[in-house]
């Protein structure tokens, strides 16, 4: 097990050097001279050749990569051009900020869409089976924008209960997490209506009911865990998703998170800023999957011999009598 | 109390889905002794799965449907039953192996948990006497007792086997129905597998419904005998009397096409001709078309069960009045 972590934590190196060379790339291609824009219109000619020099932008771009990835290893992910402030305690508690969000969103999201999907499963054919399908269609099929604006309408606007923007209470964080939630319950529902009825028609549900089981423990003690197994998959999935792209909601919201962080340091070509969220989000975008492929083994003990391999061996042979 | 466990009168098991429907078992009626074991031989699509699920109550949901007839254990009328009735004697009265062990276990529950559960539904007992249960129950079928705690896939298809046989005999139930408990086996497993039903189904008095398409085993484990074809039970009679003397141009054909060691035949004869389709089945002899000993009269009517001796039944026109002459 530890060792497979340790493999799967390598792994990061060349997809960050990856990310980080996208990024790098971009930046020498796009127009515009970041020293001008952190001096402004004001500053002399000579000024900004300062700037240049001490931001170290005069080095050829192969020098600046390393080392920026120099820094990186040590923790150090440069300085905000903006700010001067170093990006990573400026990433961090943004960071905070949109875990929150993201992991509330799921779980009303995952919470909603497993539950309507078991119901449709076992009601399959009836008319509950379509009115929830109609429902989850309706919340995935509206942009996740026009459902903020629609919630900012009803709870901001008409009935005072939440605040239009800002998280300066706990209650700013109700719509966000709603509005991404509300989004992502047609996928849980229908992976798991799916996965559900393909699980009650295996042959070990028989076996179950050739016991004498009830339909209900037969749903949850057989079922259940069985049906959770793409489920987490696609869990995993949107955490990532909606972590990495938040960019939209937080704007609207006004949400100080990392997508908004990264919106406003693209506009100002803040790149050392840009680089340090994507890393941020990359590194955090591994390690979820890492957690859900390990609570793949939890949910699913076949799993634990094929994906781990190099883990304790048993050998036990059986004496047929 | 009446010597028979099990007696199915008239049964009919149809399949209805929105294309067609298939009339998988047609009016057949069996019964079981007590202690006895029933061989039900019959090529593939015969129905003898149906008739096995319709005995458990466990045809598939919306598309399977019993007719008519009746299914009665020890007198009561399994048909009549309510579901909580039903779910009294599944498990515990009459129990069933199916017919692929290697997808009759849950793979996220361990063996263990798989047998106890049964026998927490039907015993009021504790958690941890249930595990003990089952770990005699897998010592019983010849499995390590520690081996408890392990997943199905931690077990060769053999041992899945015998841990699906520790699971429908945990309870002791007074009926057993094995549907090809060892055709998804390789052959030494198989006569294992067999020899140790064969003891376990002895030392218990259970009674036992075995269904297969080896005439071998039947001759091997079964006192009685029923051929079915196309949904009906072509005959029916004692092992000895079906295999001595078989009345049906159908099991005689079926004894034709299997190998022997002592006949020294240049090659087996094969039944001509597909299996009728069920969903389209006629209304004469459903075997008329592949027969080699028919008449006019067969393809104009259905033929009637005529005893042809005591106890041993077939269903075809050559003991009927009308035979001679036409
Ligand atoms: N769920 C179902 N829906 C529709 N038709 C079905 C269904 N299950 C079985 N049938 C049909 O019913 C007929 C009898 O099937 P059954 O499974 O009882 O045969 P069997 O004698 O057990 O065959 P085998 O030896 O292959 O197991 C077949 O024609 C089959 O195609
Ligand atoms: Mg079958």
């Amino acid at each position: 097990m530890v060792r497979y972590i340790i493999k799967r934590i390598l792994l990061l190196i060349p997809i960050l050097l990856g990310v980080s060379a996208i990024i790098f790339a971009l930046k020498t291609v796009t127009p515009g001279d970041p020293a001008r824009q952190i001096l402004g219109n004001q500053a002399t000619e000579e000024q900004v050749a300062e700037k240049r020099e001490e931001l170290g932008l005069n080095d050829p771009v192969i020098v600046q990569y390393v080392k920026y990835i120099v820094g990186v290893c040590h923790g150090d992910f440069g300085e905000s051009y903006r700010t001067g402030e170093p990006v990573l305690s400026e990433i961090v508690p943004r960071l905070g900020t949109s875990a929150k969000i993201t992991l509330g969103a799921v779980a009303i999201g995952a919470i909603l869409g497993v539950l309507l999907g078991i119901i449709s499963a076992l009601k399959k054919y009836t008319w509950v089976d379509s009115l929830v399908l109609v429902i989850s269609m309706f919340f995935q099929s509206v942009p996740e924008f026009v459902v903020a604006l629609v919630l900012i309408m009803i709870f901001a606007v008409s009935l005072h209960i939440l605040p239009a923007s800002g998280i300066d209470s706990a209650k700013g964080y109700i719509m966000p997490m709603l509005t991404v939630g509300l989004a992502s319950i047609a996928s849980y529902t229908r992976i798991t209506r799916s996965s559900m009825l393909e699980v009650l028609g295996e042959d070990y549900i028989r076996t179950a009911r050739a016991k004498g089981q009830t339909e209900g423990n037969i749903t949850y003690h057989h079922a259940l865990r069985n049906t959770m197994i793409p489920v987490a998959q696609s869990i995993g999935t949107s955490l990532g998703n909606s972590l990495g792209g938040g960019m939209v909601l937080e704007t609207v919201f006004s949400v100080p998170g990392v997508g908004k962080y990264i919106v406003d340091a693209i506009t100002a070509r803040n790149y050392p800023s840009v680089l340090g969220g994507a890393l941020m989000i990359a590194i955090i975008l591994v390690v979820i999957n890492l957690l859900v492929d390990i609570s793949f083994v939890l949910i699913d003990p076949r799993l634990k011999t094929t994906i781990i391999s190099g883990g304790s061996k048993k050998t036990k042979k059986a004496k047929a009598a | 109390m009446s010597d028979k466990i099990l007696s199915i009168k008239d049964l009919v098991i149809h399949y209805e889905t929105d294309e067609e429907v298939v009339e998988a078992v047609n009016n057949i009626t069996l019964e079981i002794g007590r202690g006895q074991v029933l061989g039900l031989v019959g090529e593939t699509g015969a129905g003898k799965t149906t008739t096995a699920l319709g005995i458990m109550g466990l045809l598939p949901a919306r598309v399977g449907h019993v007719i008519q007839g009746s299914i009665e254990l020890e007198g009561s009328d399994l048909l009549k039953m309510s579901a909580r009735e039903m779910r009294s004697i599944r498990g515990k009265k009459i129990s069933m192996i199916f017919q692929d062990p290697m997808t009759a276990l849950n793979p996220v529950k361990t063996v263990g948990d798989q047998i106890a559960e049964v026998v927490l539904l039907h015993n009021k007992c504790s958690k941890a006497e249930a595990l003990k249960r089952a770990q005699d129950m897998l010592a019983m079928v010849g499995i390590v007792p520690e081996r408890y705690k392990d997943y199905p896939h931690q077990f060769s298809g053999g041992m899945k086997q015998r841990i699906v046989i520790a699971i429908a005999l945990a309870c002791e139930p007074d009926l057993l129905i094995a549907d090809e408990p060892t055709t998804a086996l390789d052959v030494t497993i198989q006569a294992q597998i067999l020899d140790m039903m064969r003891k376990l189904q002895k030392e218990h008095g259970t009674s036992m419904i075995l269904i297969t398409h080896d005439l071998g085993v039947v001759a091997e484990m079964c006192d009685h005998c029923a051929v079915m074809y196309a949904g009906e039970i072509v005959e029916y009679g004692t092992t000895e009397q079906v295999f001595d003397n078989p009345k049906h141009p159908y099991t005689r054909a079926l004894y034709k096409s299997i190998p022997s060691l002592d006949k020294d035949v240049e090659r087996l004869e094969v039944i001509h001709g597909m299996v009728c389709d069920p969903s389209d089945l006629p209304t004469y002899c459903s075997f008329c078309d592949r027969c080699t000993e028919k008449k006019g009269i067969c393809a104009k009517g259905d033929p009637k069960v005529v005893e042809v001796e005591a106890g041993h039944t077939a269903k075809c026109f050559q003991y009927a009045k009308e035979w001679e002459g036409k």
